[in-house]
Protein backbone atom coordinates (compact mmCIF):
# COMPACT_ATOMS: atom_id res chain seq x y z
CA UNK A 1 0.00 0.00 0.00
CA UNK A 2 1.01 3.23 -0.74
CA UNK A 3 -0.22 6.92 -0.49
CA UNK A 4 1.22 10.37 -2.05
CA UNK A 5 0.35 13.47 0.35
CA UNK A 6 0.38 16.63 -0.72
CA UNK A 7 0.10 19.86 1.46
CA UNK A 8 2.42 21.99 -0.66
CA UNK A 9 -0.35 24.25 -2.23
CA UNK A 10 -0.79 26.97 -0.13
CA UNK A 11 0.63 29.93 -1.79
CA UNK A 12 1.11 33.06 -0.20
CA UNK A 13 2.05 35.51 -2.08
CA UNK A 14 -1.21 35.20 -3.64
CA UNK A 15 -3.39 37.23 -1.30
CA UNK A 16 -3.86 40.52 -3.24
CA UNK A 17 -5.66 42.81 -5.71
CA UNK A 18 -6.92 40.58 -8.63
CA UNK A 19 -7.51 43.18 -11.05
CA UNK A 20 -4.14 45.32 -10.45
CA UNK A 21 -1.84 41.64 -10.25
CA UNK A 22 -0.19 38.92 -12.38
CA UNK A 23 -0.21 35.77 -10.39
CA UNK A 24 2.95 35.14 -8.88
CA UNK A 25 5.29 32.32 -9.62
CA UNK A 26 4.17 30.43 -7.12
CA UNK A 27 0.32 29.59 -8.68
CA UNK A 28 2.83 27.16 -10.23
CA UNK A 29 2.67 24.74 -7.41
CA UNK A 30 -0.59 24.04 -8.49
CA UNK A 31 -0.20 24.48 -12.30
CA UNK A 32 2.81 22.32 -12.68
CA UNK A 33 4.36 20.67 -9.05
CA UNK A 34 0.58 18.94 -7.68
CA UNK A 35 0.35 17.83 -11.43
CA UNK A 36 3.91 16.59 -11.75
CA UNK A 37 4.32 14.98 -8.12
CA UNK A 38 1.07 13.18 -9.26
CA UNK A 39 2.63 11.98 -12.64
CA UNK A 40 5.78 10.08 -10.98
CA UNK A 41 3.54 8.40 -8.05
CA UNK A 42 1.11 6.65 -10.79
CA UNK A 43 3.45 4.19 -12.47
CA UNK A 44 4.34 2.38 -9.02
CA UNK A 45 0.93 2.60 -7.88
CA UNK A 46 -0.68 1.33 -11.15
CA UNK A 47 1.82 -1.85 -11.40
CA UNK A 48 0.57 -3.01 -7.76
CA UNK A 49 -2.94 -1.63 -8.52
CA UNK A 50 -3.52 0.42 -5.23
CA UNK A 51 -2.62 3.47 -3.75
CA UNK A 52 -3.74 7.31 -2.59
CA UNK A 53 -3.18 9.89 -3.61
CA UNK A 54 -4.51 13.07 -1.38
CA UNK A 55 -4.48 16.55 -2.44
CA UNK A 56 -4.44 19.19 0.27
CA UNK A 57 -6.54 21.80 -1.18
CA UNK A 58 -9.05 24.53 1.54
CA UNK A 59 -11.90 25.44 2.26
CA UNK A 60 -11.09 28.41 -0.17
CA UNK A 61 -11.36 25.52 -2.65
CA UNK A 62 -15.20 25.91 -2.66
CA UNK A 63 -15.99 29.09 -1.42
CA UNK A 64 -14.61 32.73 -2.25
CA UNK A 65 -13.86 36.26 -1.03
CA UNK A 66 -12.62 39.80 -1.90
CA UNK A 67 -8.81 40.01 -2.25
CA UNK A 68 -8.36 36.36 -2.71
CA UNK A 69 -9.11 35.86 -7.02
CA UNK A 70 -5.05 34.10 -7.22
CA UNK A 71 -5.53 31.98 -4.30
CA UNK A 72 -8.49 30.78 -4.52
CA UNK A 73 -8.17 30.21 -8.45
CA UNK A 74 -5.07 27.48 -7.65
CA UNK A 75 -7.28 25.79 -4.78
CA UNK A 76 -10.47 25.25 -7.13
CA UNK A 77 -8.15 24.18 -9.87
CA UNK A 78 -6.65 21.54 -6.63
CA UNK A 79 -10.50 20.62 -6.82
CA UNK A 80 -11.52 19.97 -9.98
CA UNK A 81 -7.57 18.62 -11.11
CA UNK A 82 -8.11 15.53 -8.32
CA UNK A 83 -11.62 14.79 -9.71
CA UNK A 84 -10.61 14.46 -13.28
CA UNK A 85 -7.70 12.46 -11.85
CA UNK A 86 -10.01 10.41 -9.26
CA UNK A 87 -12.29 9.46 -12.25
CA UNK A 88 -9.15 8.34 -14.01
CA UNK A 89 -7.66 6.22 -11.48
CA UNK A 90 -10.45 4.41 -10.54
CA UNK A 91 -10.12 2.03 -12.87
CA UNK A 92 -6.46 0.95 -11.78
CA UNK A 93 -7.48 1.06 -8.03
CA UNK A 94 -6.21 4.48 -7.02
CA UNK A 95 -7.92 6.69 -4.90
CA UNK A 96 -7.71 10.66 -5.13
CA UNK A 97 -8.99 12.42 -2.72
CA UNK A 98 -9.50 15.86 -1.28
CA UNK A 99 -8.59 17.35 2.06
CA UNK A 100 -9.96 20.81 2.93
CA UNK A 101 -8.53 22.40 5.88
CA UNK A 102 -10.17 25.48 7.48
CA UNK A 103 -8.30 27.96 9.30
CA UNK A 104 -5.13 25.81 10.99
CA UNK A 105 -2.12 27.56 12.72
CA UNK A 106 0.81 27.34 10.34
CA UNK A 107 3.08 30.14 9.17
CA UNK A 108 1.25 30.68 6.62
CA UNK A 109 -1.39 33.10 7.97
CA UNK A 110 1.44 35.76 8.92
CA UNK A 111 3.04 35.55 5.25
CA UNK A 112 -0.09 35.88 3.84
CA UNK A 113 -0.90 38.80 5.65
CA UNK A 114 2.58 40.51 4.83
CA UNK A 115 1.81 40.15 0.79
CA UNK A 116 -1.28 41.25 1.19
CA UNK A 117 -0.16 44.64 2.57
CA UNK A 118 2.81 44.96 0.66
CA UNK A 119 0.24 44.17 -2.72
CA UNK A 120 -2.72 45.69 -1.48
CA UNK A 121 -2.50 48.39 1.37
CA UNK A 122 -2.22 51.45 -0.69
CA UNK A 123 -4.12 50.35 -3.61
CA UNK A 124 -8.03 51.61 -4.61
CA UNK A 125 -8.58 48.60 -2.89
CA UNK A 126 -7.15 49.19 0.54
CA UNK A 127 -10.17 49.52 2.80
CA UNK A 128 -11.19 45.86 1.08
CA UNK A 129 -7.51 44.84 1.88
CA UNK A 130 -7.76 46.34 5.72
CA UNK A 131 -11.10 44.03 5.86
CA UNK A 132 -9.28 40.66 5.10
CA UNK A 133 -6.98 41.78 7.28
CA UNK A 134 -9.56 41.94 10.08
CA UNK A 135 -10.95 38.35 8.92
CA UNK A 136 -7.20 36.61 8.98
CA UNK A 137 -6.56 38.11 13.07
CA UNK A 138 -10.02 36.93 13.48
CA UNK A 139 -9.64 34.02 12.41
CA UNK A 140 -6.01 33.44 13.50
CA UNK A 141 -7.16 33.20 17.08
CA UNK A 142 -9.69 30.43 16.29
CA UNK A 143 -7.56 28.36 14.31
CA UNK A 144 -6.73 24.12 15.15
CA UNK A 145 -3.71 22.70 15.34
CA UNK A 146 -1.99 20.78 11.83
CA UNK A 147 -2.50 17.93 14.04
CA UNK A 148 -5.74 18.01 12.96
CA UNK A 149 -5.39 17.75 9.64
CA UNK A 150 -2.98 15.12 9.97
CA UNK A 151 -5.01 12.63 11.86
CA UNK A 152 -7.53 12.98 9.37
CA UNK A 153 -5.16 12.65 6.59
CA UNK A 154 -4.07 9.20 8.28
CA UNK A 155 -7.61 7.69 8.69
CA UNK A 156 -8.54 8.47 5.04
CA UNK A 157 -5.43 6.48 4.10
CA UNK A 158 -6.16 3.91 6.32
CA UNK A 159 -9.78 3.41 5.18
CA UNK A 160 -10.56 0.80 2.24
CA UNK A 161 -13.06 2.82 0.95
CA UNK A 162 -12.34 7.10 1.82
CA UNK A 163 -14.79 9.33 1.11
CA UNK A 164 -13.63 11.65 -1.83
CA UNK A 165 -13.13 14.73 0.18
CA UNK A 166 -12.41 15.52 3.69
CA UNK A 167 -13.24 18.90 5.64
CA UNK A 168 -11.57 19.31 8.71
CA UNK A 169 -10.68 22.06 11.02
CA UNK A 170 -12.30 25.38 12.27
CA UNK A 171 -15.06 26.70 10.52
CA UNK A 172 -14.57 24.16 7.87
CA UNK A 173 -17.68 21.71 7.54
CA UNK A 174 -20.06 25.00 8.03
CA UNK A 175 -17.95 26.45 5.02
CA UNK A 176 -17.61 24.02 2.63
CA UNK A 177 -21.68 23.45 2.92
CA UNK A 178 -22.63 27.23 2.62
CA UNK A 179 -20.29 27.02 -0.60
CA UNK A 180 -22.02 24.09 -2.00
CA UNK A 181 -25.86 24.54 -1.09
CA UNK A 182 -26.48 27.86 -0.73
CA UNK A 183 -27.19 30.40 -3.67
CA UNK A 184 -24.46 32.36 -4.99
CA UNK A 185 -25.53 36.39 -4.03
CA UNK A 186 -26.28 34.51 -0.75
CA UNK A 187 -22.78 33.89 -0.01
CA UNK A 188 -21.90 37.53 -1.29
CA UNK A 189 -24.06 39.07 0.72
CA UNK A 190 -22.61 36.41 3.72
CA UNK A 191 -18.84 37.20 3.01
CA UNK A 192 -19.09 41.05 2.82
CA UNK A 193 -21.41 41.03 6.07
CA UNK A 194 -18.64 38.50 8.13
CA UNK A 195 -15.80 40.61 7.22
CA UNK A 196 -17.09 44.08 8.28
CA UNK A 197 -18.45 43.00 11.59
CA UNK A 198 -14.83 41.49 12.31
CA UNK A 199 -13.48 44.48 11.15
CA UNK A 200 -15.69 46.41 13.23
CA UNK A 201 -14.90 44.37 16.36
CA UNK A 202 -11.22 44.69 16.34
CA UNK A 203 -11.67 48.37 15.64
CA UNK A 204 -13.79 48.30 18.77
CA UNK A 205 -10.87 46.59 21.03
CA UNK A 206 -8.35 48.87 19.46
CA UNK A 207 -10.33 51.65 21.02
CA UNK A 208 -10.61 50.22 24.28
CA UNK A 209 -6.72 49.47 24.52
CA UNK A 210 -6.51 53.41 23.81
CA UNK A 211 -9.21 54.41 26.28
CA UNK B 1 4.24 -10.28 -0.72
CA UNK B 2 5.32 -7.73 1.70
CA UNK B 3 2.73 -5.35 4.13
CA UNK B 4 5.09 -2.53 4.14
CA UNK B 5 2.86 0.79 4.05
CA UNK B 6 4.80 3.15 2.05
CA UNK B 7 3.60 7.54 2.15
CA UNK B 8 5.37 10.09 0.49
CA UNK B 9 4.37 13.68 1.89
CA UNK B 10 5.79 16.98 0.02
CA UNK B 11 5.71 19.87 1.29
CA UNK B 12 7.11 18.25 4.71
CA UNK B 13 9.42 21.13 5.96
CA UNK B 14 6.58 22.78 7.75
CA UNK B 15 2.70 23.26 8.82
CA UNK B 16 0.33 20.42 7.48
CA UNK B 17 3.13 18.20 5.97
CA UNK B 18 5.26 18.31 8.68
CA UNK B 19 2.43 17.05 11.20
CA UNK B 20 1.05 14.16 8.76
CA UNK B 21 5.09 12.89 8.62
CA UNK B 22 4.76 12.92 12.43
CA UNK B 23 1.54 10.74 12.76
CA UNK B 24 2.80 8.32 9.95
CA UNK B 25 6.07 7.40 11.49
CA UNK B 26 4.20 6.80 14.70
CA UNK B 27 1.70 4.73 12.53
CA UNK B 28 4.31 2.26 11.57
CA UNK B 29 4.45 3.44 7.75
CA UNK B 30 7.77 3.83 5.69
CA UNK B 31 8.14 8.05 5.47
CA UNK B 32 9.18 10.02 2.71
CA UNK B 33 9.20 13.52 3.62
CA UNK B 34 9.99 15.41 0.91
CA UNK B 35 10.52 19.50 0.65
CA UNK B 36 12.60 22.08 -1.04
CA UNK B 37 14.29 23.21 2.43
CA UNK B 38 16.28 19.95 3.60
CA UNK B 39 17.97 21.74 6.74
CA UNK B 40 14.33 22.31 8.22
CA UNK B 41 13.79 18.57 8.27
CA UNK B 42 16.28 17.08 10.23
CA UNK B 43 14.25 16.47 13.26
CA UNK B 44 11.78 14.69 10.67
CA UNK B 45 14.66 12.95 9.94
CA UNK B 46 15.88 12.03 13.37
CA UNK B 47 12.19 10.45 14.08
CA UNK B 48 13.10 8.57 11.27
CA UNK B 49 11.54 10.00 7.82
CA UNK B 50 13.84 9.67 4.72
CA UNK B 51 14.29 12.80 3.44
CA UNK B 52 13.70 13.56 -0.22
CA UNK B 53 14.95 17.49 -1.53
CA UNK B 54 12.36 17.82 -4.42
CA UNK B 55 11.93 21.54 -6.18
CA UNK B 56 9.52 20.45 -9.20
CA UNK B 57 9.73 23.84 -10.06
CA UNK B 58 11.73 23.96 -13.08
Amino acid sequence: MSSLIMPATAPTELWKTSPLTKPAASSRSMFSDLPASCSWSQPLMRQQGSGKILNVSSIGGKGWEPIGAWYHATKFAVEGFSDCLGVELKPFGIDVIVIEPGAIRIEWGQIALDTLHQASGHTAYAPQAEEKRAMFLAVAGSACDPDIVAREIIKTIRSSRPKTRYAVGFFAKPSVLMSTFMPDRFNDWMIGMITKTLLKQQRGKAGVQVA
Amino acid sequence: MNNNKVAVVTGASAGIGEATVKRLIEQGYTTYAAARRLDRMTNLEKLGAILLSLDLTD
